[in-house]
């Protein structure tokens, strides 16, 4: 702001009289030099503090103009007045300084950055960063001429220089560790949320919204890194303008992704349109150099405005963040943008989690819905066939055998008993569970006119176990093994196998040859299967196994449990 | 009636049979029973049977498989199921009735009835014929088909497209499950009527029938009268 107030004043000052003091340095300030005289053409002489300048034209801001008409050796000249204590010692310092040049003040040569030739060849760049200590002796007070003399065959096009500087040694210290400190504050924060997001891209949520926030990130970061390089490196100008071209169409993502970031978060349709939307525009901003940030800004600020007017969830937040963000880049020049982005950055973080939470909560209560659903209707789908298909069997033995159609409908009763006891549980004893498994093979042998026996093996009868999966496989091995066979054997054996509970059932049934090609993709798909599956993975989550196929004489299930 | 029951639980194929012979009486000529379709199928080849009594778990989609298979045979097939929800499809493929477990003696009865009552048995169900070809079965839907042909123990199918299909039932049987709007106008022939152009009288020893793809086929004339009747309501 200060810089700006300076410039006010000279255009005030500048109509009026002819040695007018462009700049005032007041004691511990540091001065961002304003009021800059220009003039094509080399001489020594005008180095002089005696020289008048007044004449000289007046550097334009607008750099655009300053580059393309003035290619060549030229003087810029503007003075300074000194007061108090600020005589002690005095720094010169300037950056991003895209010509060769040699300092004079007062007529008296400083220093120089590069050398200044006459063209390409003779003219050698200088760095990046350059700060000249003005000798003590010649600080006293008054006005004090500053000139430089500028070649810049090399970077015809660029703008001319960052911001000369001058300030007590303290001062420029103390500016420089200010400096230090919020670049490597700003650094740490964009380094660790583009880690936090990564890791959340991974390990929790693969959206593709995070993705974009990384890459908005990532680009930003790399402007940072770039000026972290220029400053500590001190680099040959020539090699950081290559840089900042590339960054600069880097850059041109970061509207996109923002863009994306933004749509993809709040489900803004039609999503193809607005990114390519935001593409072509940083495009066109790239190519006519307009205000990268301004642009960017009012791209985030029409889509956050949009998901607003559709009520989406957390739109505000972002408002937030980006108003912060206009906020500190307009209101603080040199890191009031990243500051800002900061804020930015605070608001996509929470509603990113906040938006991961809610859909993790939304996907766990489908889950658990689906899951409960499935287990009944599976179940009820079952249950009715198996009633009817005893019935019509009851209806046969009741004119045959009163006595034993009485002990069938017995059966039938306990099997439903037990059903409805634990349909509803998630895990039940395995003293239930056998229960269910000889009602049931008691009822077919009423039904088939066999005979069914179940062995267990290890079984204490305390084990835990989700309803009915066993009660299932028998089920299925009779259905598919006794078809011709009217004798059956059914082993349920439990063993431990270091963390695992292994539980095998086997049966003696038999296949018939036709059958035997499909069979196994038949059991595997049935709904007596997908029910266990589900029953599984409500209590298990995916930390159960099961396989099943032919053995000896037989057919074997084998369903290994997490012991815990 | 020759009768073959496909059901796998003892007690049940009990009921199946004590119920039939109850119901059929002196008019059942034999009664086999089978554990499974495969094995019924073996005794199909070797012995004629009129009717099948097929126990389908329909759960699925092999118990359809097994379904299209069974009424593809000369035989009439009824299912006993005990999904209910599965029944119309059954229709669908041209089985002549569908019994819900369990089932009671007089439903028993209403089944038979439909074969051998053939005025009953219209119940414009059927969508599908399921025909024997060479390497498996092929679905032909019952609109496809223009008019049908005797042939013995065969009918031949003439389709919309012009191809003609043999199918392994007599036109009595066929009769029996098929939509209303396939009328028996001779003795060796069946027409859809929805693809019947006119009905030709040239004198009263020559009337035929011609279809809207130019084919042309020989009504009775002892049942002229009343087959214009069904034509004309059409």
């Amino acid at each position: 702001m200060k810089h700006l107030w300076s410039i006010c004043l000279l255009f005030f000052v500048m109509g009026k009289a002819q040695s007018q003091v462009a700049n005032v340095l007041q004691t511990k300030q540091l001065l961002w030099l304003a009021g800059w005289k220009f003039h094509v053409g080399d001489s020594l002489h005008w180095s002089q503090p005696a020289y008048q300048y007044q004449h000289w034209e007046h550097l334009q801001l607008n750099k655009r103009l300053i580059l393309n008409k003035h290619t060549g050796t030229f003087w810029l000249k503007t003075n300074v007045q000194l007061t108090g204590q600020s005589l002690e010692s005095l720094v010169f310092h300037y950056y991003l300084f895209n010509a060769a040049c040699e300092i004079y003040w007062d007529g008296a040569y400083i220093d120089r950055n590069g050398t200044i030739g006459t063209d390409v060849q003779s003219e050698k760049t200088g760095n990046y960063t350059g700060m000249f200590p003005i000798p003590t002796t010649l600080l006293t007070p008054g006005t004090h001429e500053i000139s430089i003399r500028v070649s810049n065959y090399h970077f015809p096009n660029r703008s001319l220089f960052g911001r000369p500087n001058i300030g007590t040694t303290l001062r420029m210290q103390q500016k420089n560790n200010q400096w230090v400190l919020e670049h490597t504050l700003i650094t740490t924060v964009l380094g660790l949320t583009i880690l936090f997001c990564v890791l959340l891209f991974f390990g929790l949520a693969k959206n593709l919204s995070l993705l974009c926030f990384i890459g908005f990130c990532v680009v930003q970061m790399l402007e940072l890194l770039l000026k972290f390089y220029g400053v500590y490196q001190n680099i040959n100008i020539g090699l950081y303008n290559t840089l900042l071209d590339i960054l600069q169409l880097i850059k041109i993502l970061d509207g996109f992704f923002l863009v994306g970031y933004l749509v993809l978060e709040f489900q803004i349709n039609p999503l193809k349109y607005w990114l390519s939307g935001a593409l072509l525009i940083s495009v066109f901003n790239h190519w006519w150099a307009f205000d990268h940030f301004s642009i960017l800004w009012l791209m985030a600020g029409i889509i956050v405005t949009m998901a607003i007017v559709q009520k989406k969830y957390l739109a505000f937040v972002i408002l937030i963040g980006l108003i912060g963000w206009g906020f500190f880049a307009y209101g603080y020049p040199v890191w009031g943008y990243f500051w800002g982005l900061v804020i930015l950055m605070a608001s996509m973080i929470v509603v990113s989690i906040l938006q991961i939470y809610r859909r993790a909560q939304q996907q766990h209560q489908i889950e658990l819905r689906t899951s409960r659903l499935e287990n009944q209707l599976l179940k009820k789908n079952i249950q009715p066939h198996f009633l009817m298909n005893s019935l019509i069997s009851l209806q046969q033995i009741i004119h045959e055998d009163p006595f034993k159609a009485e002990d069938m409908i017995n059966e039938l009763a306990s099997e439903f008993q037990v059903f409805s006891r634990v349909a509803e549980k998630k895990l039940i004893a395995m003293k239930d569970e056998l229960k269910l498994c000889r009602a049931h093979l008691r009822i077919m042998e009423y039904r088939k006119g066999a005979s069914f026996v179940l062995e267990t093996i290890n079984i204490t009868g305390e084990e835990r176990i989700p309803p009915a999966i066993f009660h299932t496989l028998v089920e299925n091995g009779i259905t598919h093994g006794y078809g011709l066979k009217n004798q059956g054997r059914f082993v349920l054996e439990k063993s431990l196998h270091k963390k695992q509970i292994v539980y095998r059932l086997y049966n003696d049934g038999e296949i018939s040859p036709n059958q035997k090609a499909t069979q196994k993709q038949l059991i595997g798909s049935g709904t007596g299967i997908k029910y266990i599956q589900a029953r599984l993975n409500e209590s298990y989550g995916k930390k159960w196994q099961m396989n099943y196929g032919e053995v000896d004489e037989g057919w074997e299930t084998k369903i290994v449990l997490p012991s815990k | 009636m020759k009768i073959i029951v496909v059901e796998d639980e003892a007690t049940v194929a009990r009921r199946i049979v004590s119920l039939t012979q109850a119901v059929l009486g002196t008019k059942l000529t034999s009664i086999v029973t089978k554990q499974t379709f495969y094995e019924a199928k073996s005794y199909i080849f070797e012995h004629s049977v009129d009717v099948l009594l097929l126990d389908l778990n329909l759960n699925g989609e092999d118990g359809f498989e097994l379904l299209k298979l069974a009424v593809s045979g000369a035989f009439h097939t009824i299912v006993i199921s005990a999904y209910e929800e599965r029944a119309l499809e059954a229709f669908e493929y041209g089985v002549v009735d569908f019994l819900s477990k369990p089932f009671t003696r007089k439903r028993l009865r209403q089944a038979f009835e439909r074969i051998v009552n053939t005025d009953k048995a219209s119940h414009y169900l059927t969508k599908y014929l399921s025909v024997r070809v060479k390497g498996g079965l092929k679905i032909v839907p019952i609109e496809q088909v223009m008019y049908i042909k005797g042939a013995g123990v065969y009918v031949e199918l003439f389709l919309k497209d012009g191809t003609v299909e043999l199918y392994d039932k007599t036109l009595e049987r066929l009769m029996v499950i098929l939509p209303a709007h396939f009328v028996r106008i001779h003795k060796s022939y069946i027409a859809n009527f929805e693809y019947v152009k006119m009905l030709h009288a040239e004198n009263y020893n020559k009337i035929t029938c011609e279809f809207l793809s130019g084919a042309s086929v020989p009504v009775s004339r002892i049942r002229y009268k009343e087959i214009k009747d069904a034509y004309d309501k059409n």
